[in-house]
């Protein structure tokens, strides 16, 4: 003899799923949520230790900054949110190439943050184009002497910006850097 | 003899509390995933500020180290209940020892520190 169900049990066969289905919906939304937020701190906090750290390894092995430089035709001049640096170029062994330089510039555009590499021939760094950062809200190189060629530590105040929702999510860093291989004579 | 028996109740509940332990485990991951993530956070700024501290320090030179005690920094107030300290030791007469160190209050105000340190010596520079 086959029965169907009784309307009580239809009743609370349905009342368990609708309670199961308002759980589960919840937790996607919340998931959703802190997916999306995460998301937003990676995006500010992640990318501002990113720079901050590739700030570090350019500034630190630099011998001088440069008032500006022509990078094949475009002219990048030191000011508050661009930075050009020269290094001392070493070959893959780790010797040094005499008389050899890398160039390196970091420069913001539309709220990107940028850092182009013109390597010497030979130089175990290799030329290209990095996006550090799409999300900066402000940023401030500041140098210790307003003459170019007296530099001696270079300072950096980043502060990125994303927004999940309406609310802003941000990241404050700053970071001060003395060249390792300063060679002029103050 | 064909009866078609459904779930017994024993076994729905058995099977419902799985599925409710596995959403409260979820809901949990999720909670934690903020908190982990400015525990990150904060380690990385300590870091920051504790970085700053020694590169400033090398390049004063050793004559120029402090005495023991603590310091400022501008990102200190990014930190909830920040201190940051310097501690110099004679490692011999010519080296001395330099701990930087920064704590702050974590997640449920659990203290948290991080401390870097470095040896300088008389003669040489940065």
């Amino acid at each position: 003899m086959k029965r169907g169900f009784s309307l009580i049990e239809t009743i609370a066969v349905i009342g368990v799923t609708v309670m199961a289905l308002i759980a589960l919906t919840n937790l996607f939304l919340i998931f959703n949520t802190t997916y999306g937020y995460q998301q937003a701190v990676v995006a500010t906090a992640g990318s501002a230790g990113a720079a901050m750290n590739a700030l570090g390894a350019a500034v630190l092995p630099a011998d001088r900054v440069l008032a500006s430089r022509d990078f094949s035709g475009t002219a990048y001049a030191s000011a508050t949110t661009t930075l050009v640096l020269e290094l001392p170029a070493a070959d893959s062994s780790g010797n040094m190439l005499p008389g050899a330089y890398d160039y390196i510039v970091f420069y913001l555009s539309d709220g990107t943050l940028y850092r182009l590499i013109e390597a010497a021939p030979g130089s175990v760094r290799v030329s290209n184009t990095k996006q550090l950062s799409s999300a900066i809200g402000s940023l401030a190189f500041t140098y210790d002497d307003s003459d170019f060629a007296r530099i001696t530590k270079v300072s950096a105040d980043l502060t990125t910006r994303a927004f999940y929702k309406q609310q802003a999510v941000r990241s404050h860093l700053t970071g001060q850097w003395y060249l390792r291989n300063l060679q002029i004579s103050l | 003899m064909t009866v078609r028996r459904g779930f017994s109740l024993i076994e729905v509940m058995v099977a419902l509390g799985i599925i409710g332990v596995m959403l409260v485990a979820v809901g949990v991951l999720l909670s934690r995933l903020p908190v982990d993530s400015r525990e990150v956070r904060d380690q990385d700024l300590a870091l920051t500020i504790a970085r700053s501290e020694l590169e400033t320090l090398r390049a004063g030179g050793y004559e120029a180290l402090p005495i023991s005690g603590p310091f400022t920094h501008a990102l200190l107030s990014e930190l909830t209940g920040a201190s940051a300290s310097v501690a110099i030791a004679d490692f011999d007469t010519e080296t001395k020892q330099v701990d930087v160190s920064v704590s702050w209050q974590g997640a449920g105000a659990v203290p948290r520190s991080v401390s870097l340190t470095t040896l300088m010596t008389q003669t040489g520079g940065l």
